[in-house]
């Protein structure tokens, strides 16, 4: 059986489909009232040509783009993950030094997490001297203010609802202030008035109201509130800032000129560089996964790379984020993630990649050899993750590629296929290349299905070794290199001299981009993107092609029907 | 700005019951009166999930004998396998100063991973069922359990008869696997903690040899307000949520519910010293993981303790790694290689004591819980606590190579307060009963019966656990 036939158990990619069904937005939009409109420009802005631009400001819903009713799904309520759980306490007290075991990240919360939550609630107030000032005024320790507790709740409630209390809210936490307080007196009150408040649905889950739609109120535009904290998730992983909230309360967002004016603000600040890295990082799987290890696992033969050390690991990471910030945060390019020859270089790296660099501890920008480096693909982090600790590993590079850059579709491997690392070595003690061996396991009638798409695109990388160093002949054999290949099942198919000249056909891949979308819009939702809401991604795709841009990407997954509105479930 | 203002109902209540807190009794540790008070022993159940499989030569309906390309032993096996008296093989060796109260059952099919996974079992099938017995279900990513598994169900039956703290430990030795096999709920994968560090700050969290202290009372009190208050928010928001949101708050409602109660069953007991807060090696935490169980056990903060083995491959034992392999599972992958014909058939004496020790250091890990366990120091009614329990220590495949869920391993430990006898193998395999030796394989037990036996030996009725994909309802024949 082929391994590629096991794929109709997941749900087929939208990226198929855009290229299969064509895109269903296929020009400029007329709004409802008639108005022809473009696209939101962030490269070129267009003040008053947004998609759901109704010529209307506040007051009124913001109108779908793609049709009379959004291009939305239901969806499940989302909860705060790890990273946006310690992002959006630190914001909230003020306290950067906050630092809680919150590791949940099964969909539905366990016990642990729970617990976690009440620690995280507990370990705050153990160091609410850190806390910014006037956050809680009052001095827990002292004596009763009976003022404080109604203040924490204009203020500091407020703020970690990410709206306005509502009427049950505010009696349910001042009820909870005043039995504690009458039972254990003032201090009591006032963290059990806290720890409510830092453990309450309206904090650790992200729990989204709107306005029903005329046209179909299980459709809902998203309110300023919901819609600012939406953001803030998606571009920060962390809580609106004050500005955020400022721009919700006032109404601002409702209206195109309004959002787009505060996606604009997020995208050049610093936590969008954070997220940028910190998404990049899941993407490559540098974080590893359950299956397979990640940056910090890998280990290397001391004696073929004597140089490695746990350390040169995060150098190797630092290096990965210095290219992505580089490229997707400062000017957006796409392109040039997988084309730059500028690497952020120590001394160990420089050595690393044969160039010269600096000879103390300081890190510098450096250019990297046009005949040896092209983009993330040629860099240290991603080479080194997917390999063995002794030879390069062409499968787990061409699975890399093929799934996690193109969204190509393999399936599990079948219980045949082994994970015994390929090392040159054949029975007979002898010593061939990697590629031989590769080709000599994976050549039978069961393998070769999936495999001519893996190694062939695996085999692009063999110039570089388990380290990401440049190896003119393999390090463990001492033969020849062979680096040709080929891409299959992309849309830049064709023969290919070696990983250069893959990484340059990846630059113009369209399914690459889509691929890159589709993950953007699942971070965006907090899950993937419905086949029926595949007008919000064909406008996203269009929007991203342009200029091959990611701030216009961000721009336009936050301007779309699927991100501004919501579905109930079941139409209720 | 909002005056304040009270309400009664839970509030009313709980203000009460943080006033009395001082007042509330503790649930002192007295094992041998708690035992002599009641109508029969406390009883226990613990799981140890081994990930990866074992040393076996099991494939669907036949069994490798080594003249292929397969090698052919099955080191899980007693080493002599036509008798009923337990013999342990070369894998369970360092069980046996316990080898008279140790089950070994052999060839329990898990026929949901057969009858719904890929390949007769599969990765992921194999582990969202082994302990389940569920049908498969997909909410996105991989498949999961559509239902809870074994240590779940006795978990929550047990502690409405034994209250206790926590209703379950689950601690893991971390290492490559598939993803957890216990699940509270259909889609509610749990996960182990890896931290003994953070294991013993959650489990004796205001345990001591003493009454607690002023402090540790108020602090109880406040979470018990919090806690109080919380359920009745949470309560209010699943009325406003949509249905699929509402099962995501009756989960946190049923956590909170459960916090609360480990506040309602005070510990007075002695918790056990030296758990750093590090993570520390994986030996490390293997040994303090075994500690943490039998502590918490003894102490009574919970009825059931898993604990999870990743699959990971073990230098540190007297082998070493020969084989260079830098994953646990392609040590597995290499028994299809070292057979007789194999192309790795000259690797065949270093892999197979590289995966025999291996395996022997997992067993040294249960070795380790049941010493504790068996401590004639620590009697409850003149038995020691593993006479009153019941450990499963399984994995979700026999053959690790062959991602099969056919002959899943099943070593039982202890008595279960008597129910079950120990010293026995019974092999359920239909051709053995004539040769124990054969390599042809067919079996009509499943782990559907095994749980179903399970949870009669611990006082239940139940006459089925699981999917539909059982050959029969009721517990494994010849058991108990």
């Amino acid at each position: 059986m082929g391994w590629l036939s096991l794929s109709n158990r997941r749900r087929p990619p939208l990226v198929d489909g855009l290229l299969i069904l064509g895109a269903c937005y296929t020009g400029p939009e007329v709004t409802q009232a008639g108005t022809e409109t473009d696209s939101s420009a962030v490269t070129e802005p267009a003040a008053d040509t947004d998609p759901g631009d109704s010529g209307e400001s506040g007051g009124t819903n913001p109108e779908p783009s793609c049709g009379a009713l959004p291009t939305v799904v239901s969806r499940p309520m989302r909860r705060l993950n790890p990273r946006q759980y310690q992002n959006t306490m630190r914001d909230l007290l003020g306290d950067p030094e906050f630092d809680a075991p919150y590791d949940d990240i099964e969909a539905i919360i366990t016990q642990d997490g729970v617990r976690e939550f009440r620690t995280g609630a507990e370990l705050a107030l153990e160091h609410i001297d850190r806390w910014s000032d006037g956050l809680v005024p009052c001095d827990l320790s002292g004596p009763a203010d009976a003022s404080c507790a109604p203040t924490v709740l204009e203020t500091f409630a407020a703020r970690a609802f990410r709206r306005p209390l509502s009427d049950e809210e505010h009696a349910w936490l001042l009820s909870i202030y005043s039995d504690a307080e009458s039972a254990g007196g003032f201090r009591s009150g006032m963290e059990a008035l806290l720890g409510s408040i830092l453990q309450a649905p309206a904090f650790v889950y992200v729990i989204e109201t709107g306005t029903p739609l005329d046209e179909d109120p299980s459709y809902l535009a998203l309110d300023g509130h919901s819609l600012a904290s939406r953001l803030s998730y998606f571009l920060w992983d962390t809580m609106p800032d004050d500005a955020l909230f400022d721009a919700a309360s006032a109404g601002a967002l409702a209206t195109p000129d309004g959002l787009r004016a505060e996606v604009l603000r997020m995208l050049a600040d610093p936590r969008t560089k954070d997220k940028l890295a910190n998404v990049s990082q899941s993407w490559f799987h540098l974080d590893g996964t359950q299956e397979k290890p990640g940056l910090f696992d890998i280990d290397k033969d001391a004696d073929l790379f004597p140089e490695f050390s746990f350390s040169m690991a995060f150098e190797m990471q630092r290096e990965f984020d210095a290219l992505i910030e580089r490229t997707l945060f400062d000017t957006g390019d796409f392109g040039a993630l997988f084309s730059t020859r500028d690497a952020y270089v120590n001394a160990s790296l420089a050595e690393l990649y044969g160039v010269p660099g600096p000879v103390d501890d300081s890190w510098e920008w450096v250019e990297l050899d046009e005949s040896q480096r092209a983009g993330v693909l040629t860099r240290a982090a991603f080479l080194s993750t997917y390999a063995s600790s002794q030879v390069q590993s062409p499968i787990r590079r061409g699975v890399f590629v093929f799934e996690n850059l193109l969204c190509g579709h393999l399936g599990d491997p079948p219980p045949n296929a082994s994970d015994v690392p390929v090392d040159g070595t054949t029975p007979d003690g002898g010593q061939i290349t990697v590629r031989e061996e590769v080709e000599l396991v994976t050549g039978g009638a069961d393998c070769s299905g999936c495999h001519v798409i893996i190694n062939n695109i695996g085999f692009t990388f063999e110039h570089y070794d388990a380290l990401g160093r440049w190896q003119e002949t393999e390090l463990a054999s001492g033969l020849d290199i062979d680096a040709s290949g080929s891409l299959f099942g992309s849309d830049v198919d064709g023969p290919l001299d070696d990983a250069l000249e893959l990484s340059q056909r990846l630059a113009q891949s369209e399914r690459l981009q889509a691929c890159f979308v589709e993950q953007w819009f699942a971070e965006a939702l907090g899950s993937a993107l419905d086949e029926s809401e595949s007008c919000s991604m064909h406008h996203a795709v269009e929007r991203f092609a342009e200029h091959g841009n990611v701030h216009d990407l961000l721009a336009a997954i936050a301007t779309s029907d699927t991100f501004r509105f919501i579905k109930l479930e079941g139409g209720e | 700005m909002s005056s304040l203002k009270k309400h009664s109902g839970r509030r009313g209540f709980l203000r009460t019951a943080v006033g009395t807190a001082i007042a509330l009794p503790a649930l002192e540790f007295t094992h041998d009166k708690a035992w002599a008070g009641g109508s029969g022993p406390n009883l226990r159940f613990l799981t140890v999930f081994s990930h990866g499989g074992t040393i076996s030569n099991q494939d669907k309906t036949s069994k490798h004998d080594g003249t292929g390309a397969a090698q052919g032993e099955d080191l899980w096996r007693p080493s002599d396998p036509t008798s009923s008296t337990l013999t342990l093989g070369p894998i369970h060796e360092p069980l046996q100063p316990w080898v008279d109260k140790l089950t070994l059952l052999e060839s329990v099919d898990n026929k949901t991973g057969i009858a719904q996974g890929e390949y007769g079992g599969g990765h992921g099938y194999s582990n969202v069922t082994s302990l389940t017995a569920a049908n498969v279900e997909f909410h996105g990513s991989g498949p999961v359990a559509g239902g809870p598994s074994i240590d779940e169900v006795l978990a929550r039956r047990l502690s409405a008869t034994q209250p206790v703290p926590f209703e379950r430990m689950h601690l893991m030795v971390h290492g490559h696997n598939y993803g957890s096999p216990y699940f509270r709920d259909a889609n509610q994968r749990v996960a182990g903690e890896r931290n003994p560090g953070a294991a013993f700050a959650t489990f004796f969290d205001g345990v001591s040899g003493n009454a607690p202290d002023p402090e540790t009372l108020r602090r109880n009190g406040v979470r018990r307000s919090v806690l109080s208050g919380l359920q009745d928010e949470y309560a209010r928001v699943r009325m406003s949520v949509s249905a699929q949101d509402s099962h995501t708050i009756e989960a946190h409602l049923d956590h909170l519910a459960s916090l609360e109660a480990q506040l309602d069953n005070t510990i007075v007991c002695e918790p056990p010293g030296g758990i750093p807060g590090n993570e520390g090696s994986t030996t490390e935490v293997a040994v303090l993981h075994a500690q943490l169980i039998v502590a918490a056990l003894r102490c009574g903060l919970t009825n059931v303790a898993n604990l999870e083995i990743g699959d990971f491959i073990t230098p540190w034992t007297a082998i070493g790694n020969p084989t260079g392999v830098d994953l646990g599972h392609a040590l597995h992958h290499l028994s299809r290689d070292v057979g007789a014909t194999g192309p790795r058939a000259a690797d065949h004496a270093d892999w197979r004591e590289e995966m025999l020790q291996n395996r022997q250091w997992r067993m040294g890990v249960v070795a380790k819980i049941l010493e504790g366990l068996d401590d004639p120091n620590f009697l409850e009614g003149g038995n020691t606590l593993l006479d009153n329990s019941l450990m499963l220590i399984t994995s979700e495949f026999s053959a690790g190579a062959k991602h099969l869920a056919y002959n899943q391993p099943v070593l039982l430990a202890g008595r279960a307060g008597g129910q079950l006898q120990g010293g026995q193998y019974i092999d359920y395999n239909k051709f053995a009963a004539s040769n124990p030796f054969t390599t042809q394989y067919e079996s009509d037990e499943s782990t559907h019966n095994l749980f179903v036996s399970v949870l009669q030996m611990f006082g239940e009725t139940d006459t089925s656990f699981g999917s539909n994909d059982a050959v029969h309802n009721g517990p494994l024949p010849g058991l108990v």
